[in-house]
């Protein structure tokens, strides 16, 4: 589904990532894992158009997106839910629900709408408060909520667990699973909390200071030896 | 919910004519004199210019500081139209607006992508780069000034084109595009992964910006009958600036009552003529601090309350 080719990103001098390639298939959770400026978020942004690659080729559903501009690429149902989820903390969260269905133009976006609240009920309670008054995790689920406003076929999820308390990151890592099982969503991981983010996921790729240098499945990579000790203790 | 709309319009326009047909009559009437009039003009072109900043600044929330500076591109442009080529004023209005558009928009694609102090340094470089061409061109009569402007600015121009800038602004601000450039403000990086054209969006609101800056500057070259080019400098931009954050950023009524009371107030001060800018600076400093204290929003609490304990009383 997705296929990601000796992607290559600059920023000026800094070589951030070195040929990296890896693919994400239909109906998957893959968990990107890595340590603090391993170069994970600059592979989200790559993909989603908000930065440049350097060199590479970027492939969405048989389609070259390489160097198509951010919005081209959510168009064609690849959503993010960016790190530090960046919510507009001054609308509603129903207005920010709204905005992720900004490029949407069918009639379905309402019953959509309803869908997100089934599943996140929390927001529903919430739907008039600004967005910037919620709390952490709330503050999270309106991002991924948000981001499934767009009707994704691929999701990309940049540190959900980052800044919440164990407890909701378990609640957050059981509805990605949720989204992908029932919605049919396909989703590729980014976290820094690696065990949590291997025990969903089917497939996993280590990435370090730009490189990746372990992959393979989930359960494999936790068992990984080299994996355990720098990642999981 | 359109039929909400409509009725909001007819409401806004009837309230509109009333204002219009009260202050006209107060004007033939005698009521208020010659010098009151100029007043209400130079109020209608200050509203005009703090509601076009504030879609720029408060709305899109990319603060600049060379607005004074599409002003004067309209003013020099639609008054060398009138003057050279005896073009009529609504004419020369119009293309002077759209001259500061396309300069808005040439000078808005290579600099927003700046952000912040940046951007604002940028914007006040091109304020002043504007008003030096202005000083060195011979069509616009250098530092002498250019003078025989017919003076066609009178209330009912200024009214209209108060009134048309709040409706153009105040529909795209509600409108699709307007959450659109409000979500620019809150998350760029954000927006973008909505699928927003961030930069398509930044270009349109700071060119509209730009227009109705033109506009205003149509309204006063005409107004006044001359124009020098010191009168389209820093200050000037800093002065719109400072009454669309008094009215409050993305508050279009705030900035409509910010213009009239910054119109007016330094009319009152005269009295205190050598202590007029220290009232003036005080009565500013007073304004942010009630405002960093939400005074307005508490005291419409308030009242809220007041009227839903009176609600429940009956």
């Amino acid at each position: 589904m997705l296929k990601v080719e000796n992607l290559n990103v600059h920023y000026g001098v800094i070589h951030a990532i070195k040929n990296v390639s890896f693919d994400v298939n239909e109906g998957e959770i893959v968990a990107l894992i890595g340590a603090n400026g391993a170069g994970k978020t600059s592979i989200m942004h790559a993909i989603s158009g908000l930065v440049k690659a350097s060199g590479g080729v970027i492939s969405f559903l048989d389609e070259n997106i390489t160097s198509s501009p951010a919005h081209k690429i959510i168009a064609k149902k690849l959503a993010q839910v960016p790190e530090g989820r960046r919510i507009f903390s001054q609308l509603s969260v129903q207005d920010n629900l709204e905005m992720g269905a900004y490029l949407r133009t069918d009639n379905k976006i309402n019953e959509d709408l309803d869908k997100v609240y089934k599943r996140f009920p929390r927001l529903k309670e919430r739907k008039n408060q600004l967005a910037g008054t919620l709390s952490g995790g709330e503050q999270q689920m309106l991002a991924m909520g948000r981001a499934l406003m767009s009707k994704p076929k691929l999701l990309l999820l940049d540190e959900p667990s980052m800044g919440l308390s164990p407890i909701l990151v378990n609640e957050i890592f059981s509805i990605i699973q949720e989204i992908n099982r029932e919605d049919g969503v396909t989703v590729l991981l980014v976290e820094q909390n690696a065990n949590k983010a291997l025990s969903i996921a089917n497939r996993a790729y280590v990435l370090e200071t730009g490189n990746i240098t372990v992959s393979g499945d989930a359960k494999d990579v936790a068992e990984n030896p080299k994996v355990r000790e720098a990642y999981l203790g | 919910m359109k039929k909400k709309q409509i009725q909001q319009f007819i409401l806004s326009f009837v309230i509109a004519l009333v204002i219009y047909g009260a202050l006209m009559f107060a004007m033939s009437a005698g009521i208020l004199d010659n010098y009151w009039s100029g007043i209400l003009i130079m109020a209608c072109i200050n509203v005009v210019l703090a509601t076009s900043l504030n879609l720029a600044s408060g709305y899109l929330g990319q603060l600049t500081l060379g607005h004074a500076g599409f002003m004067s591109v309209g003013a020099y442009v639609s008054a060398i139209l009138s003057i050279y080529f005896q073009m009529p004023f609504i004419v020369s209005l119009i293309v002077g607006a759209i001259a500061a558009c396309i300069i808005g928009i040439l000078i808005g694609i290579p600099t927003l992508r700046l952000k912040g102090d940046y951007l604002c340094i940028i914007t006040l470089a091109f304020n002043e780069i504007i008003r030096v061409i202005m000083l060195n061109l011979n069509i616009t009569n250098g530092a002498k000034g250019l003078m025989g402007i017919p003076m066609n600015t009178d209330f009912t121009t200024g009214f209209m084109s108060v009134a048309v800038t709040i409706y153009v602004i105040y529909s795209i601000v509600k409108s699709r595009h307007g959450r659109a450039i409000i979500s620019i403000r809150e998350d760029e990086t954000a927006s973008e992964l909505a699928g927003i054209p961030t930069a398509y969006y930044k270009i349109l609101a700071f060119a509209i910006s730009a227009f109705f800056a033109g506009l205003a500057g149509g309204l006063y070259a005409h107004y006044m009958g001359m124009l020098v080019p010191k009168t389209f400098d820093y200050n000037k931009s800093v002065e719109i600036l400072v009454m669309v954050v008094l009215g409050g950023l993305g508050n279009l009524k705030g900035s409509v009552i910010a213009a009239i009371v910054m119109t007016i107030l330094p009319e009152y001060l005269r009295a205190f003529s050598e202590y007029r800018m220290l009232l003036y600076a005080v009565v500013l400093i007073a304004a942010m601090i009630m405002k960093e204290k939400n005074v307005m929003p508490r005291i419409k609490a308030k009242f809220a309350k007041k009227r839903h304990e009176e609600v429940s009383e009956q």
